[in-house]
């Protein structure tokens, strides 16, 4: 039953859909929406930070499907790069206003603390925050995965530990004690990179480079996974060992795409966190983990254009259904996961050919048993 | 005449109590094929484990020519200085198609991830892909992704990608395990003509016709030692190797 959480999706003989088409309409968006931001033309602030934060979802998607979709390294635990970008952008705009306030937030005030602990010097400049952030992703995916891939540790046992990280990590952040705001977490942000929050114009800005930064993804992702390195990922999925025994030593393959992956889910949570206004442990809690895992399945594991999409609709379909009926949302979910595991193994976007296959099949099949029936 | 390709010496692999292979001596020679066969537990697939680096013995050495002791090495080293192991079940990469699988066999040297995603392959190499396609009769299938293949192809296709690796020692374990017999026959073709004056040849096999039909010198293991080594007649008629086989 496992083994279906590992193997490569269904027959893999449908080609995946064309990734350039994709990428451009969310580059175009992208610049739509700056644009929008500057000339005070187009959709409510509202919309607009609702599509930044579902393409910051979306990126998210695509640094999973990288790694489960093509290496098969199933993480549970994704939401711990996410929380990184996060958590460290947050970070950087508490550090900006403490500056401009002299006040530390009200989290470290409670704490008795009249000023920022030592890590957050030089928080306030942006290049050095997202340096921190790309730097923090790739090692703590790198030890992490060096530990884990060395040790042959995989499918659903590497799954299992990816989880219990991204927990001890939940617990640790829930400390008040640690500076990073305890279970309340860190909220109140004023502006980024000097523009105040708040603006429609840094609200378009925003969702604007969250739709790049998307298209990029996809870009960055489709150049890896056409790649000769992709076919050897896509090797490790289907037989590692046999790969071992034509001379690749599988433990750096893997531990690039996977730190690959881990940055680009926390450049994801760098954009997401600015755009809710919040970060708190709950990004680091097994449900949204579990949840990057339920978007790529049900938009098609090993397709990067299925993952994005599956994000974009399950969480467009939370924002909606969660107003409408919150109480339905879970048994909603869980009734799309047991049908794509069921009847769409590849997803709904990478389920074409098997679909056409199963019809055929099963006129092969009738069309054999009225042969059948007009012999005897 | 022939020179020494493989030597095995005083290799002793133990898993707890149990000996599975209790201070075994084998020699492989260049040109030759040589059929491993014996009981189950006779320590084939184990002996085959510990040439590729996948289980450590407790004792002795395995020294590749040119390559020196192989038991210092890890399994894609291993591979890199030459030795090829086709696995007993089908061993390919499905999701990709024929021709895919064997470039990825087209690795000689360590590259880095970089280089291994900017890298296209020499005229030489895809040249060399061809011939290996001819050689395993599959030049019609090489845009088919792996996994539609039939049992049989996916073995020869297993079979290829060590070809284009140019193996010294090629081990190949079970090869017409679950084949037809059509797909036997051809097989054994495939394996007769792979014999090389630059290769020893090691097929571990079940298939008493088929071993005999391709093995120049048959060595029986029983028990984790060599029992009998000889050509296929001589062994037939050997006792120990019909009580082996037949049981008291």
């Amino acid at each position: 039953m496992f083994d279906q959480l590992f193997s490569p999706p269904g027959s893999a003989t449908r080609p995946a859909p064309p990734v350039a088409p994709l990428a451009l309409l969310l580059a175009f968006l992208g610049l739509a929406s700056i644009l929008s931001g500057w000339t005070g033309i187009g959709p409510s602030p509202y919309f607009l930070n609702l599509i930044g934060q579902v393409a910051a979802f979306g990126m998210l998607a695509i640094s999973l499907d990288l790694i489960w979709g093509y290496a098969g390294v199933l993480s549970l635990g994704h939401g711990l790069y996410f929380a990184i970008g996060g958590y460290l952008i947050a970070m950087h705009m508490v550090k900006v206003s403490y500056l401009l306030t002299s006040t530390p937030p009200d989290f470290m005030l409670f704490m008795g603390w009249d000023e920022l602990p030592g890590y957050y010097a030089g928080l306030e400049w942006f290049p050095y925050t997202l340096l921190l952030i790309i730097t923090i992703s790739a090692l703590v995916a790198f030890i992490f995965g060096f530990i884990s891939f060395r040790s042959r540790v995989s499918g659903v046992y590497f799954a299992i530990i990816s989880q219990a990280l991204v927990y001890v990590a939940m617990l640790l952040f829930f400390r008040n004690d640690t500076g990073f705001g305890g279970n309340n977490g860190m909220t109140g942000f004023t502006e980024i990179l000097g523009q105040p929050l708040g603006e429609r114009a840094t609200i378009a800005g925003l969702t604007g480079a969250s739709l790049l930064a998307a298209a990029m993804a996809l870009a960055v992702a489709s150049r890896v996974v056409r790649s000769r390195y992709g076919h050897m990922l896509m090797a490790i999925r289907d037989d590692e060992p046999r790969l071992r025994f034509l001379g690749y030593e599988t433990l750096w393959l893997k531990l690039g795409v996977w730190t690959l992956s881990a940055v680009i889910a926390a450049i994801a949570g760098m954009l997401y966190v600015p755009q809710v206004g919040i970060v708190n442990p709950r990004v680091l809690s097994p449900e949204l983990s579990i949840e990057i895992a339920v978007w790529v399945a049900i938009g098609g594991r090993g397709t990067l254009v299925g993952a994005f999409l599956g994000a974009v609709l399950i969480t467009t379909a939370k924002f909606i259904l969660t107003a409408i009926a919150p109480d339905l949302w879970p048994f909603i979910l869980s009734l799309l996961v047991l049908v794509v595991v069921v009847a769409l193994p590849n997803g709904l976007f990478g389920s074409g050919e098997t679909l056409r296959t199963r019809i055929s099949q099963l006129a092969t099949r009738r069309a054999a048993r009225q042969a059948e029936g007009a012999r005897t | 005449m022939n020179s020494l390709a493989l030597s095995i010496d005083g290799l002793t692999v133990s898993f707890g109590a149990f000996k599975a292979i209790d201070n075994l001596s084998l020699t492989l020679d260049y040109g030759e094929i040589r059929a491993i066969i014996g009981p189950n537990g006779a320590g084939k697939t184990t002996l085959l484990d510990v040439i590729t680096g996948k289980s450590s013995p407790r004792t002795g050495r395995v020294t590749l020519s040119g390559a020196g002791d192989l038991l210092a090495k890890s399994e894609p080293e291993i591979a890199l200085s030459g030795v090829g192991r086709k696995f007993q079940k089908p061993s390919i990469f499905e999701a990709l198609t024929v021709r895919e699988n064997l470039r990825l066999a087209t690795r000689a040297r360590e590259r880095s991830i970089f280089g291994e995603m900017v890298r296209h392959l020499e005229e030489r190499e895809e040249e060399k892909i061809d011939s290996v396609l001819d050689t395993i009769d599959m030049v019609d299938a090489d845009r088919r992704r792996a996994g539609e293949l039939s049992h049989g192809q996916k073995q020869w296709l297993e079979i290829g990608m060590l070809l284009i690796q140019e193996p010294k020692v090629l081990l190949l374990d079970e090869p017409v395990a679950g084949m037809s017999d059509d797909e036997t026959e051809r097989t054994a073709a495939l394996v007769k003509a792979l014999r090389g004056p630059e290769r020893a040849l090691v097929v571990v096999e079940h298939d008493m016709s088929f071993v005999e039909e391709i093995a120049d010198l048959v060595t029986v293991l029983h028990e984790g030692r060599l029992l009998v080594q000889g050509d296929m007649a001589t062994v037939k008629s050997d006792p120990r190797v019909i009580e082996v086989y037949l049981g008291r």
